[in-house]
């Protein structure tokens, strides 16, 4: 029994890895720019169908796209904020949200027009490389996921703590006046850290592409893991969303042995209601001031 | 003077206009055709529509019906509701006496009641819900197997074959029934549990749902892995099946069979592009036989399809769907010659009269009067060998040198090169 939850473990953090990847770029753009977007996983969407046509066409491995993926998640971040968010960041909060809510379901209907609604699946030679050792097993992709959300997470704080655009960008996220009034420019550093958030989605896209396949939709599917993710590691809390990420992947994981399989997304989104019932900040976020 | 040659000129124009139609409109027959080919259930509609595009240039070749070329009104039945819309357009605004359907149950349900609605025929061809003909709808017919035949095969299969090759007695055999949690899914699992029931295959180890939009299924594979069944039943679409045998193997998760009872994605190409070689040896329950994988003598003409579907559409017929769509129709055509007409009563007259003892897909057409659905549909199991399906049951529909192979080799047996062929 006891190598059963030895698995279980290794699984939740595997998935888990997975999930805090595609919710840190979520819970970056939210934490500065304060806008929920709702085009989040649709950005994942782009990532993967950009992995799975250059290794289509190119037969570029899904790990060395990342070349590709990251500079055209940034411009694609970049153009958003510029054209879409900015021009509405003192409109009021309904009209942000429904400005990405309907880039999103247009990314999804440009997508499924220009390539169907087929599952596109890439098969590596490592897509079923797993480390075996003693009746337990680890996936290497999934595994390589869970080092690259890891290293991505670090790489941000580290960023944000120690560079001066990084300062600047907390400086915004706390005080947006303030950090105005000290000549701080709010427009590009908003586009900065959206573009930020959205490499971080399009690498997760990038990753997932050797285990996951990619449709139209597909953002759908992850994009509502994030949101209960975020909301459960605080949203202005990237190691929140971080440690947020495992925690699911690990209820999820048990909840799915231990309750039952279709029910491992319910038991969470009851942890997500409760979250925002009694700790609305969530588990590492700051209080509002 | 000038006023008045405007106006002749203009009502000779629409004269000329208005008798061209009219010559156009006698010269053919207008056939409604709707299927899915935008949404999520647009890669199997797509195949669909092409199976019955199929057959009307066959008729056509043949001079069409009764000296009238065939034509269709196409719609898109991308949903439920949009199904009911389209039917109602093209009764209502294109006057057609018959739409052929449908690929997805749940816009078949749907559509399929309009038609009744306006005394019009409902040629259904590929949604397989016993749900569609259990209402007795009057002017609707099936000539693909629905559902439950499909469990009733499985069954079959596993008392005559499976349990045999294994060496396990049927009251013994350890079996698993897993679906995903769509109204798909759960028929699939209640028709299962039904029939493990009737044919007395008592050892049922786990029976369980999950998510279909879960995107890790390792929990459900501990569950399968803990309960260590022999025969894993298995429904859902292809994009969970692959990350279900995706993972499996990551898991190590063994079973000694693995069959699809309700045949959807495991029979595309794309279920070998993912997996590889890791499908080999899965059967599937099918409602028709590949086309190049099959007895020529069970599916008698079935050569000739593949060949002109490779000459409309330029590669290699690789999906079950066309031909049970193009089976349906041809049979449809076949009624409408006799009926004379697109009368709805006179075709349905015509329908009930039928009685044809094998088409195409290797299946004899007769109508219960009750419900429409063909009582002669059957099905077929597929089992994938060295990367392609072949039919490999009922024997007599099986290529030679293709038989039933079990038990599957483990994860580990497959590392070492050990594998289906």
């Amino acid at each position: 029994m006891s190598r059963v939850i030895i698995q279980l473990i290794i699984n939740g953090l595997l998935a888990g890895g997975i999930y805090a990847l595609v919710s840190i770029g979520l819970c970056l753009i939210f934490g500065v720019v304060e806008v929920i977007n709702f085009a989040h996983g649709e950005f994942l969407m782009l990532g993967m169908y950009t992995t799975y046509w250059l290794f289509y066409f190119f037969k570029i491995d899904p790990y060395l796209s990342l070349l590709i993926v990251i500079p055209l998640s940034f411009l694609i971040g970049v153009i958003t904020q510029r054209v879409l968010i900015q021009p509405l960041l003192d409109a009021p909060p309904l009209n942000q949200i429904f400005v990405t809510m309907g880039l999103s379901i247009l990314l999804q209907n440009v997508a499924l027009i220009l390539w169907k609604a087929t599952y596109r699946t890439i098969k590596t030679t490592y897509s079923s490389w797993f480390i075996k050792s003693g009746g337990l097993s680890i996936s290497f992709p999934r595994l390589l996921a869970c080092i690259v959300a890891s290293g991505i997470t670090v790489a941000l704080l580290i960023f944000l703590k120690k560079t001066y655009v990084g300062k600047a960008i907390r400086a915004i996220a706390q005080d947006k006046r303030g950090a105005t009034l000290m000549g701080i420019n709010v427009h590009r550093m908003y586009q900065l850290t959206f573009g930020l958030g959205t490499v971080c989605v399009g690498i997760a896209g990038a990753i997932l592409m050797p285990i996951y396949y990619a449709f139209p939709t597909v953002g759908l599917l992850f994009c509502l893991t994030a949101f209960a993710v975020v909301i459960v590691g605080g949203y202005n809390s990237l190691t929140g969303a971080f440690i947020a990420g495992f925690v699911i992947g690990l209820i999820e994981s048990f909840s799915g042995f231990f309750i039952s399989p279709h029910l491992q997304q319910g038991v969470y989104f009851a942890i997500v209601i409760l979250v925002l019932l009694f700790k609305p900040s969530g588990l590492l976020g700051l209080k509002e001031s | 003077m000038k006023k008045n040659i405007k106006r002749i000129s203009v009502m000779v124009t629409l004269l000329t206009l208005f008798s061209f139609s009219v010559v156009e409109a006698t010269e053919t027959v207008k056939i409604g055709n709707l299927f899915p080919v935008t949404g999520n259930a647009a890669r199997v509609g797509i195949d669909c529509r092409e199976g019955t595009e199929i057959a009307r240039l066959v008729q056509n070749d043949k001079g069409g019906l009764w000296g009238k070329k065939i034509v269709y009104v196409k719609g898109d039945a991308v949903d439920p509701k949009i199904a009911m819309a389209e039917a109602e357009r093209l009764i209502t605004k294109e006057g057609v006496d018959i739409i052929i359907g449908t690929a997805a149950s749940s816009r078949s349900y749907a559509a399929t009641q309009v038609a009744e609605r306006y005394k019009k025929i409902y040629w259904e061809t590929s949604a397989n819900s016993d749900t569609i003909t259990a209402r007795g709808l009057k002017y609707l017919f099936r000539t693909n197997a629905e559902a439950s035949y499909y469990s009733k095969y499985a069954g079959m299969i596993i008392i005559d074959t499976v349990c045999p090759k294994l060496g396990i007695k049927p009251e013994k055999l350890r079996i698993a029934i897993v679906a995903e949690d769509t109204v798909y899914g759960t028929n699939a699992l209640d028709g299962a549990k039904k029939i493990c029931k009737k044919l007395g295959l008592k050892n049922v180890v786990y029976i369980g749902t999950f998510d279909p939009n879960a995107v890790d299924l390792s929990s459900l594979i501990m569950k399968l892995k803990a309960a260590n069944p022999d025969l894993l039943l298995l429904s859902a679409h292809l994009s969970q099946e692959v990350l279900f045998w995706r993972q499996a193997k990551d898991l190590d998760f063994n079973v000694k069979a693995y069959l699809c009872p309700t045949g959807e994605g495991a029979t595309t190409a794309e279920y070998v592009k993912s997996l590889g070689d890791d499908v080999n040896g899965h059967m599937v329950v099918s409602y028709c036989p590949p086309p190049q994988a099959v007895n020529p003598d069970y599916a008698v003409g079935i050569k000739e399809f593949a060949e002109r579907y490779k000459k409309e559409y330029g590669h290699k017929l690789t999906s079950v769907y066309p031909l049970i769509t193009y089976t349906g129709t041809m049979v449809l055509w076949d009624i409408l010659q006799k009926a004379g007409s697109t009368d709805p009563d006179a075709v349905r007259k015509a329908a009930l009269s039928i009685d044809i003892p094998k088409t195409v897909a290797g299946f004899g057409v007769k109508f219960n009067p009750d419900t429409g659905q063909n009582v002669k549909a059957k099905c077929v199991v597929i089992q994938w060998q060295g990367g392609e399906m072949w039919t490999t049951w009922p024997s007599e529909a099986a290529v030679k040198g293709h038989k039933l192979q079990l038990p599957l080799p483990t994860w580990e047996e497959r590392e070492k090169g050990k594998t289906i062929k």
